[in-house]
């Protein structure tokens, strides 16, 4: 980082840590975790095209499985919808960027709409399984 | 070719047809005899010249099996146990292999999984190649010295989904092998089309001479 960046750069926010905003994995699950997102980084070096994206997604499905022990309330509720869709789909060939596409930007805006909800204290929306297969590919 | 022999042979095609790739264990430890058995049959691999530069590290510690997936993004679950194929630079120094240049080396490792595989596969266990891994990190979670490399993991175990072999029945002996386009290449870069053996044109051309 430059200095002009390092001087740019907003102050981290307080860590806020508590019953509303409780941690919900471990110092191993999280080392764990970056092992995976490390290494996934240095391979993309040498296979971006067949493995890149479903390394990302890949990595978000085991962050959801790491968390959804400690998680409950609407947070459990999406957790489970979302790696039971994401487990399943993020194995689909991502050569087919049509279908790969379609899977990706539901699971984007279904993972928004939960944010949304959740920051503005709402029920999020009822998850309703089933995202979009490759019949329903306009 | 006898019964017998004919029997055999369509045991081994039949594993070669109905093997697939495992990503998912149900937790089993390995029976003792059957990891010898599947690491016999590296044994019997072809190795160019002979030479056997590929040792085979067995990894079974769970420990060290979670560690090694926390590496190898290639690995979806863990397994019982992983064989990894390694190339050792100093066996290969003195068999006066050149590793920048001998391309036999990837081609013995190769050889080497696939037997390892087919014999899991007759012996109804899972097994899955896995190569998206980092060779630094997991060096160092291996405790490799500087002249081993680890080329190929081997992941072992029970299928979580259970395969079985298909008993070969007489129409599955008349199976003719199918192979996509492109595929096989038949004695020169892009024949597609197989070209008679030699044992045809030989007799092609007695029929020939008969006429």
């Amino acid at each position: 980082m430059t200095d002009d960046l390092r001087r740019a750069a907003p102050a981290r926010p307080a860590t806020v840590v508590g019953p509303a905003d409780p941690l919900v994995i471990s110092e191993s699950e999280a080392l764990t975790l970056l092992g995976h997102l490390v290494t996934s980084a240095e391979l993309c070096m040498t296979e971006p095209y067949d493995y890149g994206i479903f390394r990302l997604i890949d990595s978000a499905s085991r962050l959801a499985e790491s968390m959804l022990p400690r998680t409950s309330g609407e947070d459990r509720v999406f957790l489970e919808a979302f790696l039971e869709e994401v487990n399943v789909k993020k194995m689909w060939d991502s050569r087919d960027r049509e279908r790969y596409g379609v899977f990706l930007r539901e699971t984007s805006r279904r993972t928004a709409e939960h944010l949304v909800a959740r920051a503005d204290g709402r029920t999020p929306p009822a998850i309703e399984l089933g995202f979009p297969d490759r019949g329903d590919v306009g | 070719m006898s019964a017998k022999r004919g029997a055999a042979a369509e045991a081994v095609l039949e594993a070669i047809r109905t093997r697939r790739v495992t990503r998912s264990f149900d937790g089993r430890p390995l029976p003792d005899q059957a990891l010898l058995a599947v690491l016999e049959a590296a044994r019997w691999a072809t190795s160019g010249g002979n030479r056997r530069i590929h040792p085979f590290l067995v990894v079974r510690d769970p420990g060290t099996i979670a560690r090694l997936r926390a590496v190898t993004p290639g690995m979806f679950s863990a397994p019982p146990v992983v064989i990894v194929i390694c190339t050792d630079a100093a066996r290969a120094a003195a068999e006066l292999v050149q590793l920048e240049y001998d391309r036999t080396i990837w081609i013995d490792v190769g050889t080497a999984a696939m037997n390892m595989m087919v014999a899991a596969h007759a012996l109804g266990l899972g097994s899955c190649p896995v190569s998206s891994f980092s060779h630094g990190a997991a060096s160092v979670v291996l405790g490799l010295p500087p002249t081993v490399e680890p080329e190929l993991f081997l992941l072992l175990g029970h299928p979580l989904a259970p395969t079985r072999l298909i008993r070969p029945t007489r129409r599955a002996r008349n199976v003719v092998p199918s192979l996509p386009e492109g595929l096989v290449w038949w004695e020169h870069p892009g024949h597609t089309t197989p070209e008679a053996t030699t044992a045809q044109a030989a007799e092609g051309g007695r029929h020939a001479g008969d006429v």
